[in-house]
């Protein structure tokens, strides 16, 4: 058996820091091995965690890792991608972090579509601070801060991720290894934002409370509760294990659109002085015309020219070149006016 | 070649020219003009990175792991964003990341008056987030100072290894003046922290010894790391002593002002002498005892209820005089009848 | 310590989580006055390594190596 997944370990801080049969550790040392065998280490691979039990898992790997505040290894992450392109930058927190307080940027950070993975140790509940109801948390479940059974519905990362293209979203557990490595490998290797939600085991503060007695136990509930499905999937159902992913499909670009001005021939055209052109000012019942890029319109009919209420720049009887440049419209107002003449 | 410039792009061009590559912001006034400049550079120049983040708190997550990548990174925001910045400053500075923040005041608390301005961030600036922090704070007062104050917070927070704000008020962003930025020079520090992805080192927010072990009860260790950071600071700031003293013969009283208010009561240099302290935080306190010993008076003018007046106090062991501009009225008429009544009162 | 047959296990790093014993489908692991013991009967299907989430425990190849 090939352990040298070892060397990417802080052997010397172990034994780690969870409760014994906690499911970070299996998370921990699964995505260990994986990354062996692709060849990452810390000269090409950055560790993201937020905080939980789950945030401790970078500061026992053996690469740069970075420990943020509360939910916010997402922001983290991407901001790392995109200093650093060249980079490999994972994830690995936990559901509370990245679902609850994290939530507006798993929202924003999977629109964007870094090329990082995300590795969510899903237990369901806040292990950290004793056992409260988390953002999974099943309806029903008694925690302590739900005493008589979660009232609400969890959060389904599931759907809330595979929205819309592009999108990679596994569902594995801890006990189903092959299958937690597979996706494991799959999102490392994903080009894009790719989220791997581990369904994980919390024995101590949550599944003695849910009657269950070892970790062993848990692992033969998620049996019970979840089947693996094979093959390309667009979505899972809440008790399929598997991976769901789309990409976009290239749309190529319109062309750009030239833009066509109406040519029109100045010969036969009426000519215009300056001085002529000053007497259509619309006074009196005389027309009102202008002169743009030496040639005169009939702008009678226009509603900015009428009455009390015609703003600065439109009086009568101009030569409109200059201030059409500086003015918030473009000249194609202009073109749906009649033309009457040219400028001498 | 000198041309009109608004406070919001001195600081952005003296980012640029002291060398930033990243920036992240959310929208708020009065700094979208930053966020919208910086946006328009990166399209033109790939190196420079920017990212219009969903929050504050994402902006300031994201400033600082870049700046922890090996970008200089910074961002820019007013009082309420900056609030929900204080989060990763705290995290930046035990991650030691150097960066800059940039609070351009409005009145607040909460989203206030969000057009005017104000100086009430200071109090924010120095205590904003849990735990003891001594971050470096620099206001400007003009456009051609915004530019070099900007080159001159990325270089302390380079020396210093930490965030360092800078703060402005919402009349010196949208002020605009005639500068040269093309033809000014820049001193600036370079980078010395390796970038991710060169070690296994832990960058964490918990307490940790030297070597990255987290320590969550240890207080020896503790103590050392803040003495530590507290020594790099001031160490620091030593170096950037800035201030501004126009003494006037004939005047018993020394007015102290900052940012948009000096620029006011500079009109009354003939009467009294000012003193402004261009570096907020760390405050001041050699050179302010020094120039206060030969006054009578000292008043404090600042678009706050007193929050810098406090410090002096604090660094003078005596009462000072408050005239606070608030709600966003720096008129000199006003301040000048207040300055009198002032005086009045304790028998001039 | 006595000498293992087939599975080297760490007491150090070890939490006794009962995993490695339960997951063993010929049940020859078994926890003794605080210590993960081995009977005879090992298969060396790796099941109790793999699960292990504390890296405690290494089964040997038939050489008896690591």
């Amino acid at each position: 058996m090939d352990r040298s997944y070892k060397e990417l370990l802080k052997l010397r801080r172990f034994p780690h820091t969870w409760c014994p049969g906690c499911g970070i550790g299996a998370v921990l040392k699964n995505v260990a091995m994986v990354m062996k065998e692709l060849g990452w280490n810390y000269k090409n691979t950055v560790a993201v965690s937020g905080i939980g039990c789950s945030g401790r898992m970078s500061g026992y790997m053996n690469l740069d890792a970075l420990h943020t505040p509360h939910g916010r290894p997402l922001t983290a992450a991407e901001a790392i991608k995109t200093v650093r392109s060249d980079l490999n930058v994972m994830v690995l927190s936990g559901d509370g972090d990245l679902a609850s307080i994290g939530g507006n940027h798993l929202l924003h950070t999977s629109r964007r579509n870094p090329d990082i993975t995300v590795f969510c140790n899903d237990n369901e509940i806040y292990g950290l601070t004793g056992g409260q109801a988390g953002p999974t948390t099943p309806q029903g479940t008694k925690t302590l801060t739900s005493p008589r059974g979660e009232h609400h519905s969890p959060l389904r990362l599931g759907r809330i991720l595979t929205q819309q293209a592009p999108y990679f979203y596994a569902r594995t557990t801890v006990y189903h290894l092959n299958h937690f490595k597979t996706c494991i490998r799959e999102a490392l290797l994903w080009k894009g934002f790719s989220f791997v939600d581990i369904i994980s085991d919390c024995i101590e503060l949550n599944g003695r409370r849910l009657g269950f007695k070892t970790a062993h136990q848990m692992f033969k509930w998620f049996d019970e509760r979840f089947h693996i499905v094979e093959g390309e999937r667009d979505q899972l159902q809440e008790d399929e294990l598997g991976i769901a992913k789309a990409v976009v499909k290239e749309v190529p670009r319109p062309a750009e659109k030239e833009e066509v001005k109406p040519e029109i021939p100045m010969e036969g055209l009426k000519p215009f002085t300056l001085e002529e052109l000053e007497r259509f000012d619309g006074q009196e019942g005389r027309p009102i015309y202008m002169a743009y890029q030496g040639k005169v319109y009939d702008l009678s009919a226009s509603p900015l020219f009428q009455g009390e209420k015609r703003m600065r720049c439109h009086l009568g009887g101009k030569d409109l070149t200059k201030d059409l440049d500086i003015a918030p419209h473009g000249e194609d107002l202009i073109f749906k006016f009649p033309l009457v003449g040219k400028m001498e | 070649m000198k041309r009109l410039v608004s406070g919001n792009e001195a600081i952005f061009q003296g980012a640029i020219r002291v060398g930033a590559n990243y920036f992240a912001g959310y929208p708020i006034s009065p700094t979208s003009e930053i966020l919208q400049q910086a946006a328009l550079y990166s399209e033109e120049n790939p190196g420079f990175r920017f990212l219009q983040a969903e929050d504050e708190i994402a902006a300031a997550i994201a400033t600082i792991s870049a700046s922890l990548a090996g970008a200089k990174a910074f961002t820019a925001t007013s009082g309420p964003g900056f609030t929900l910045m204080q989060e990763a400053l705290g995290w930046g500075h035990v991650v030691e990341a150097p960066c800059v923040f940039v609070n351009s005041m409005r009145v607040g608390p909460s989203t206030g008056m969000p057009t005017q301005p104000a100086q009430s961030d200071l109090l924010q600036v120095k205590a904003g987030t849990a735990g003891d922090v001594y971050p470096l704070a620099f206001y400007p007062n003009s456009v051609e100072e915004c530019f070099r104050l900007t080159a001159t917070a990325f270089n302390a927070a380079e020396e210093s290894l930490s965030p360092v704000i800078l703060l402005a008020d919402a009349f010196l962003s949208h002020l605009y003046e005639l500068v040269d930025l093309e033809g000014s020079t820049l001193h600036i520090v370079p980078r010395t922290k390796d970038p991710l992805g060169s070690g296994q080192r832990l960058f964490t927010g918990a307490a940790h010894d030297k070597m990255g072990n987290v320590k969550t009860s240890d207080p020896v260790n503790y103590r050392e790391w803040l003495r530590e950071l507290k020594d790099r600071h001031d160490r620091v700031a030593e170096r950037y002593p800035f201030f501004e003293y126009l003494p006037c013969k004939n005047s018993e009283t020394l007015l102290i002002a900052f940012g948009m208010t000096s620029r006011v009561v500079l009109a009354l240099k003939d009467r009294f002498s000012i003193f402004r302290p261009i570096r907020i935080y760390p405050v001041l306190e050699k050179e302010l005892e020094e120039v206060s010993q030969s006054y009578r008076h000292i008043i404090v003018v600042e678009g706050n209820d007193g929050q810098y007046a406090s410090w002096v106090e604090c660094a003078l062991c005596q009462k000072v005089m408050k005239v606070s501009c608030l709600g966003g009225g720096f008129k000199l008429k006003w301040i000048q009848s207040q300055i009198e009544d002032g005086l009045k009162g304790v028998g001039r | 310590m006595k000498p293992r047959l087939n599975v080297l296990w760490n007491e150090i790093y070890c939490k006794r989580c009962l995993l490695c014993v339960e997951v063993c489908p010929v049940q020859v692991l078994t926890l003794e006055r605080n210590e993960i013991e081995e009977k005879e009967g090992c298969i060396r299907c790796y099941q109790c390594e793999r699960y292990c989430p504390d890296i405690a425990i290494e089964v040997m190849d038939e050489k008896g190596e690591k």
